[in-house]
């Protein structure tokens, strides 16, 4: 078992309404949502730091945006 | 890196040996896999070359390069913090099998669809493990593969993922994850090779657990 801390996070109730329908809708604890959220973040910021570019693509209207991701 | 003691059946024998999963594996230990590996990997190539089995009979992974992975993965630090985590099953002092997941960016096909799942990118027995075609060689040990694969479920659950677990399967292990493993198998996926998408859904992977 990995060791674990507690940490207390204060949220507004905009972003506290944001986290819990995010674990609603991905039937995900809020905790394992912002988790989650770490992980990809760490992801993005990885492949962004290596040079590469984020992209979202809409393959039915032949759209493609790139997201800006700040260093 | 946690450890579990487990066992292994050795096939000319029917024994079971001591083995142990490890479900944190570092980028050397993949290092270590390959020194190993690659030669037997080498030596069934010869064979194969040798008895002139048709390339279409050939191990599909034959290919794969462990210490081309641990390169690639450097930066992603995999681990149970990262999107990748490396895990292994070990016996007799050397990698018995080997499997990269990820748990980042690959959601649910099966319903409830667009949910969080852990995709197996790599999965590979020990050539020695292998029993190709035409060259007479049977595995060593086996049970190798299904475990590594409980292993990915048993994380899938730690993330509050409910054990789904995904992955496109090369065509010889096809039969494997359908039966034993007891993944649905949603067809070729013409965005990955034509490769065959398989999916372990909750219930399933409840299946799986309590089976293996």
């Amino acid at each position: 078992m990995l060791a674990k801390r507690t940490m207390t996070l204060n949220l507004t109730a905009a972003e506290m309404e944001a986290l819990e329908g995010l674990a609603r809708r991905k039937d995900l604890s809020k905790t394992a949502v912002i988790r989650q959220a770490l992980r990809l973040y760490q992801l993005v910021d990885t492949r962004v730091a290596q040079g590469e570019k984020l992209f979202f693509e809409d393959e039915l209207q032949r759209k493609k945006s790139e997201l800006m991701v700040l260093g | 890196m946690s450890t579990h003691a487990t066992k292994l059946k050795h096939v000319a024998t029917g024994k079971l040996v001591d083995a142990e999963l490890h479900d944190s594996l570092s980028l050397d230990d993949l290092l270590d896999a390959e020194a190993l590996w690659a030669p037997a990997k080498i030596q069934i190539a010869r064979e194969l070359l040798n008895r002139s089995v048709p390339r279409s009979e050939w191990p599909q992974s034959l290919h794969w390069n462990w210490a081309e992975k641990a390169i690639t993965l450097k930066p992603y630090a995999p681990g149970p913090f990262s999107a990748y985590r490396l895990f292994g099953l070990r016996a007799e002092e050397r990698w018995q099998g080997l499997l990269l997941g990820c748990c980042v960016g690959h959601p649910t096909r099966l319903a409830p669809v667009g949910r969080d799942l852990v995709y197996v990118e790599f999965v590979e027995t020990a050539p020695w493990n292998w029993q190709p075609s035409g060259i007479g060689q049977g595995p060593l040990f086996k049970g190798t593969g299904l475990q590594l694969v409980e292993l990915a479920v048993r994380w899938s659950e730690d993330l509050d993922f409910r054990g789904r677990v995904g992955l496109h399967s090369l065509p010889q292990a096809d039969s494997f994850y359908r039966g034993a493993c007891g993944m649905s198998d949603l067809g070729p996926d013409p965005k990955y090779r034509q490769l065959r998408y398989f999916e372990l859904d909750e219930s399933h992977a409840r299946t799986f657990l309590e089976e293996n």
